[in-house]
């Protein structure tokens, strides 16, 4: 298994947000998290990026904790928020600060950066602009490919469609589905939709417990759209 | 009706002043710092105190009687000469921004309200207020002198009304003439050579801010002048908001800096170097870290203020000019990072490498701090073997206590803002470090100087210097498993 929650609880207080049994993720899937707000989206990649304790239980990344072991941030790449984009670098410094730390050579960045270029739709590269200065979209795409860099085996984004305008929306559906050989993604939004455009799977969580879990059919797509329907 | 129009703008004005006292009330650094609070509170009655005291003194320190008919003007002389530097000061390093604009520029409260708010609110900021408190007390003081004879309502006059002058030009200079800093900050600069040379005797400034003062308080028609010229200040300020303050004004796009292009120059060391380059355009492009170091340059003064002190005084004059740099950034190591806290915790830079990049940014700024500092021993032999020991105490034994404590000191910061009486981020923890810092060298060395071995007591502090960057690795695993343990509540703090 390539991830893996194990009887994973996160509670602050009294108050239990996440509870996860187990959560499985195999290499090459395409995993969308559905939940309405506060359904505890955001909290389980915070526990998949150690970036908040469990109360109880692992997560485990190709077999290791990832609490304990410091390996998963070789293969992983993730945009949750803006604490994830450095906003005083531009756009390319802020790429070629990440190629660095993966030791990726300038050329290798060049390369692997002109296949965005449709998401970027020339708003982005060669503006001569710090990024806290970009629209906020263009802080997202940023973002976004930003958690592409170094060819990680694990792309993590949470909520990566919203604020986006239905143009770039596309694009970036259309730009995951292209990669999906190459990286194991982990996608979220409350939007049932946009997931299931690119999800090989869809699991839907409600007050931190997942509720559905299904491969990608037609039949559970309109099963999972009538839940939401309520 | 004229009457009911001034009543309307009066009770916006107070609508406005009842906002921002809330805002500042119910800010969370408020309620989440209060020992921060306190103690800044603290720090400003003592210095509210300090300047009362002083103004009420000034008319019993002359006990010459020769000397005690020109004394008002000599005062008033100073007074002016000092307000030249605080105008100066001010362009430099005030913010004149207007954080109340975006909630109010679309309630229903009369632009101009906002506008006479924010000029007005400005008396009552504490480079008027500090200033201010030592004029009264001056005032009130000279009347108790026998000696000292002065016209109080003149002097008054003319020292409020300058006061003002300065706070509305400070104002009008930043917004009008909208020249870069740095020019105003090398204007200081050669000031500052100037009142040196004016200390010495080579040149005589003073006599002219004397003779000015005179001038001014030689009639009641004359006094009014900078008054007068004050409320100019302000309706041209006010005019200047009309026109100008329109949200977009406020928010300023910079084009990106040349400092990326310079490849390689760090590249050579790895991810260090890689993580050391990202702290350098950290500082450089951010208002907060910008105008902290700017303020630190001003600290490399500091020597030329000692005359003829022990070896000890001297040492910590040294510790503090060779490790300022490392004593701003150190202090917040964290925290500047809180923004994108995040992406380091979770790409592949390991913990250890950004405790490495942030020690080798501190050892840098140390070693060059030294290496111009000690240019001060041509002014005072001492330094040209103080500031290499006092670097290397910073180098071995400062940079550690403050990595640290940076695993306690985890609060969010905005760098964005300017540093000018900028308290987010520190704690009561911050004042705390200042202890050891300076405690460990005076105690040592007066120990040395009771035994009267005082170059024993040097060679001790250097040592510890050495021995701190000897085992410069083993502390900073140390530090960085300290940090391991709190990572979770450092980085919630940051998150805020």
């Amino acid at each position: 298994m390539l991830l893996e929650f194990k009887n994973i609880v996160k509670s602050y207080k009294s108050n239990t947000v996440l509870e996860i049994d187990s959560l499985q993720i195999a290499s090459g899937e395409c995993v969308g998290l559905v939940g309405n707000n506060g359904a505890g989206k955001t909290t389980a990649f915070s526990l998949l990026l150690d970036l908040i304790k469990a109360t109880e239980g692992q997560v485990l990344s190709k077999g290791k904790d990832v609490s304990i072991d410091e390996d998963w941030k070789h293969y992983t790449g993730a945009f949750v928020d803006e604490t994830f984009i450095i906003d005083f670098l531009t756009p390319e410094e802020y790429f070629h600060f990440i190629a660095e730390l993966h030791n990726w050579s300038e050329g290798e960045l060049s390369n692997y950066l002109e296949q965005f270029s449709e998401l970027f739709n020339g708003e982005v590269l060669n503006q001569n602009k710090y990024i806290r200065d970009l629209s906020k979209g263009n802080q997202k795409k940023v973002g976004i490919i930003g958690a592409l860099i170094g060819d990680p085996e694990i792309v993590i984004l949470d909520e990566p469609f919203a604020s986006l305008d239905p143009t770039t929306q596309n694009r970036l559906k259309n730009l995951i589905k292209s990669r999906i050989d190459q990286h194991t993604f982990l996608i979220s939004s409350h939007d049932l939709n946009h997931v299931a455009d690119v999800s090989s799977r869809i699991v839907i969580l409600e007050k931190g417990k997942v509720i559905m879990d299904n491969i990608k059919t037609e039949e559970t797509v309109q099963q999972m759209t009538a839940y939401f329907d309520v | 009706m004229q009457f009911g129009v001034l009543n309307f703008e009066a009770s916006m004005i107070k609508q406005v002043v009842n906002l921002s006292w809330k805002s500042f009330v119910r800010s969370p650094a408020f309620s989440q710092n209060l020992g921060t609070t306190i103690i800044m509170g603290l720090f400003g009655l003592y210095f509210a105190f300090i300047f009362l005291a002083m103004g009420a003194a000034i008319p019993f320190a002359f006990s010459d009687s020769e000397e005690i008919i020109e004394a008002p003007n000599l005062v008033g002389g100073f007074y002016l000469y000092g307000l030249l530097y605080i105008l100066i000061m001010r362009v430099v390093f005030q913010n004149f921004g207007f954080p109340l604009f975006k909630q109010y520029a679309l309630q229903r409260i009369r632009k101009s309200s906002i506008y006479h708010y924010v000029l007005i609110r400005s008396i009552w900021h504490w480079m008027n207020v500090i200033p201010m408190l030592a004029i009264m007390a001056y005032l009130i003081a000279s009347n108790y002198s026998e000696a000292f004879q002065l016209n109080i309502f003149i002097n008054g006059v003319v020292m409020i009304g300058m006061l003002y002058l300065t706070n509305y030009l400070a104002f009008l200079i930043d917004k009008y003439l909208d020249i870069n800093k740095k020019i105003v900050g090398s204007v200081l600069i050669v000031l500052l050579v100037l009142t040196f040379l004016d200390a010495k005797g080579y040149i005589a400034l003073l006599p002219i801010f004397k003779q000015t003062y005179a001038w001014l308080t030689s009639s009641i028609v004359i006094a009014l002048l900078p008054l007068l010229l004050s409320i100019v200040a302000y309706f041209f300020s006010f005019r200047f908001l009309k026109d100008k303050a329109y949200l977009e004004d406020q928010t300023e796009v910079t084009t990106a800096d040349m400092l990326g292009v310079r490849k390689g120059l760090f590249s050579r060391f790895g991810k260090v170097g890689t993580l050391m380059e990202l702290e350098l355009k950290l500082i450089m492009r951010n208002k907060r870290s910008k105008s902290q170091m700017t303020m630190m340059c001003l600290f490399m003064f500091y020597p030329l203020l000692f005359k003829g002190e022990s070896i000890s005084l001297l040492l910590f004059v040294s510790i503090f000019i060779t490790g300022a740099f490392a004593l701003t950034y150190g202090q917040l190591l964290l925290s500047w990072n809180s923004d994108h806290f995040d992406l380091l915790l979770t790409r592949m830079s390991s913990l250890k490498e950004i405790f490495t990049a942030k020690y080798y940014l501190q050892v840098i700024s140390i070693a060059l701090s030294a290496l111009i500092t000690i240019l001060y021993g041509f002014y005072r032999f001492e330094f040209f073997y103080l500031i290499p020991i006092a670097a290397l105490f910073n180098i071995g034994v400062v940079t550690f206590i403050y990595m640290l404590m940076a695993s306690y000191n985890s609060k969010k910061i905005d760098i964005s803002k300017g540093a000018t009486m900028n308290y987010e981020g520190l704690s009561v923890g911050l004042f705390l470090i200042v202890i050891p810092i300076f405690i460990i060298p005076i105690g040592i060395m007066l120990l040395a100087n009771y035994f009267d071995v005082y170059e024993i007591g040097l060679s001790v502090i250097a040592l510890l210097g050495l021995l701190g960057f000897a085992f410069r690795e083993r502390l900073i695993d140390v530090c960085v498993h300290l940090f391991k343990k709190n990572r979770y509540k450092i980085g919630a703090a940051f998150r805020k």
